[in-house]
């Protein structure tokens, strides 16, 4: 089985995650991993860009979940992007769009969360 | 309809990881994980119950910080109250069934955020609890979902239950082995005694069998035999004069000639040790034979039986070698001790007649890598009484193990490898 990783890139004070493989129990730990490495570093706001792992199970949720649970206790935030439609409603039916929002593509998702930072800055 | 394609997926997945071979623990974990990833929760553990202590300790933990030691404590009431709970016990809907037991665990319940407590039970029996926090994103499971984690919890009884037996298991193989390596320790501890006791009847002999042992444990070891088969022929060192208990004392320490009928007690010792130790069933092959052996040559002109060549096992064969060597470098009360150089040029002469020239071989190439410090720790150089010239030594050895040649009738080459059979 081909093996499991994480790229992580930076755009501003944004952290993308670029997963490649099969999101299961090792997948899901790694990335739990990277999260917990990057939020001591100071960092707040993730994305994670699902492009290459067509596949998550249950025990890939569960860790999702972890790292949703992370973030929110870090007061961060994290946004999925790139998800197949089946992934996408299974995140959804188990209610973690609520703290994850779903974008399409990266690009989406970046633009969003630096708007949302642009709008912030202008309400100060 | 997803969401039943999802439940199906997951208990498929479950049934996967609990008839998987991973170890326990992985097993649980990953039973673990793949319940939270299924009810969209955070939190849970599984705990097994440990009967002898009263306690559910953890087995697998998933959001709790490793370092909360948590336990649950039950009484006999509460023992009963799991064993008839339902597979699902709601803490919000039906918490009066086991309420003691939530009520006496409450802050750890806490700490986990529990919301729905699973006893796992195998045949009646209680092995352990699953508590699984409140849902992520809020709100009550549903009923389908209580419906998921009762099937669930019943297949993670039985990963449970195996960590039980295997537990159980483990804990037996622990003490068999404590009890044997007990056993085996009386088992030498009485030889290396019968040794002693032997070698007792003759102040000149104090230390022979334990001498014997030694060097032929070097040559065991030189030859590359297995680890039973040199605690064999450590042992066969210790006891191959064990016949001499029923020669008298008096023959034993003659220092004139022994007179015919003396000679033929002496020569009965082999074959009262064969009697003697053939009634024992060692664990390291029959060391009667090489009791019985160990005065025979390999032309066939030794005792008791006359055996010649391939006739003769591996094993005496090398006792034999040690037995002499020993008897050689010692002071005997018919003689002084002679010299080592003059030991070895005998053992030369001798090889092919009396000793299989490849034990001979062995045991000079031995002597020599302890002299040059290639073997670390050595076993035969220790026990010389004697001074030596570790020089001329050298050179004395290098001069005898020059290719030996085999008498006309000595027995044959064996297989010198590693697992040879050498009893």
């Amino acid at each position: 089985m081909e093996k499991f990783c994480v790229d992580v890139r930076y755009s501003n004070d944004v952290v993308i995650f670029q997963t490649q493989g099969y999101i299961n129990d090792l997948g899901g730990e790694t990335i739990e991993k990277r999260c917990d490495d990057i939020l001591r570093e100071g960092y707040r706001k993730f994305i994670i860009n699902f492009d290459n792992s067509p596949i998550i199970n249950s025990m890939g949720i569960s860790f999702l979940i972890g790292v949703i649970d992370r973030i929110n206790k870090a007061e961060g935030s994290v946004y999925f992007s790139n998800l197949t439609a089946s992934n996408s409603e299974v995140l959804k039916l188990m209610g973690l769009t609520k703290f994850a929002p779903i974008f399409s593509t990266e690009e989406d998702a970046v633009h969003h969360v630096l708007g949302r930072r642009d709008w912030m800055r202008r309400e100060q | 309809m997803n969401k039943i394609l999802y439940n199906f997926s997951s208990l498929n997945d479950l049934c996967k990881v609990i008839t998987s071979d991973g170890n326990v623990e992985e097993v649980t974990k990953s039973g673990l994980l793949l319940i939270l990833g299924t009810l969209s929760t955070s939190r849970g553990v599984i705990f097994h119950y440990a009967a002898s202590s009263s306690r559910m300790e953890i087995l697998a933990r998933k959001g709790i910080e490793d370092h909360l030691d948590l336990s649950l404590i039950l009484d006999k009431d509460d023992l009963q109250h799991l064993l008839l709970a339902p597979y699902v016990v709601n803490i919000h809907r039906n918490r009066d069934v086991i309420e003691p037991f939530l009520a006496a665990n409450q802050n750890v319940l806490e700490s986990i955020n529990a919301d729905c407590l699973c006893p796992l039970r195998v045949g009646g029996e209680l092995v352990g609890l699953l508590v699984i926090g409140e849902r992520f994103s809020g709100g009550e499971y549903s009923d389908e979902d209580l419906q998921v984690l009762a099937m669930m919890s019943q297949q993670l009884s039985v990963a449970v239950y195996n960590h039980k037996l295997f537990s159980r298991l483990e804990r037996k193989v622990d003490e068999n082995r404590s009890l044997y390596d007990n056993l085996r320790q009386i088992y030498q501890d009485t030889i290396q005694a019968f040794a002693v006791a032997i070698d007792a009847k003759d102040e000149y002999t104090q230390g022979h069998s334990a001498r014997v042992a030694q060097y032929a444990v070097a040559i065991g070891e030189e030859l590359g035999l297995s680890g039973d088969e040199l605690e064999g022929l450590r042992l066969a060192g210790l006891l191959h004069d064990i016949g001499k208990v029923t020669v008298d004392s008096s023959i034993i320490r003659k220092k004139e000639s022994l007179d015919p009928l003396e000679v033929k007690q002496m020569h009965r010792h082999p074959s009262v040790g064969y009697e003697i130790l053939s009634n024992i069933k060692f664990p390291w092959g029959d060391l009667s034979k090489l009791a019985r052996h160990h005065h025979e040559s390999v032309d066939g002109k030794g005792y008791p039986d006359g055996l010649q060549g391939e006739e003769l096992i591996l094993g005496a064969r090398i006792i034999t070698l040690g037995d002499s060597f020993d008897a050689m470098t010692s002071n005997r009360p018919y003689r002084r001790q002679i010299g080592l150089e003059e030991t070895l040029h005998e053992i030369k002469r001798c090889s092919g007649s009396q000793f299989d020239p490849m034990v001979s071989r062995i045991l000079f190439r031995v002597l020599e890598k302890e002299l040059t410090g290639e073997i670390a720790e050595p076993k035969i150089l220790p026990c010389l009484k004697m001074d030596y010239n570790p020089v001329h030594l050298l050179h004395v050895l290098r001069e005898v193990n020059q290719p030996l040649r085999p008498a006309a009738n000595a027995v044959p080459l064996r297989r010198e490898q590693p697992g040879m059979e050498y009893m």
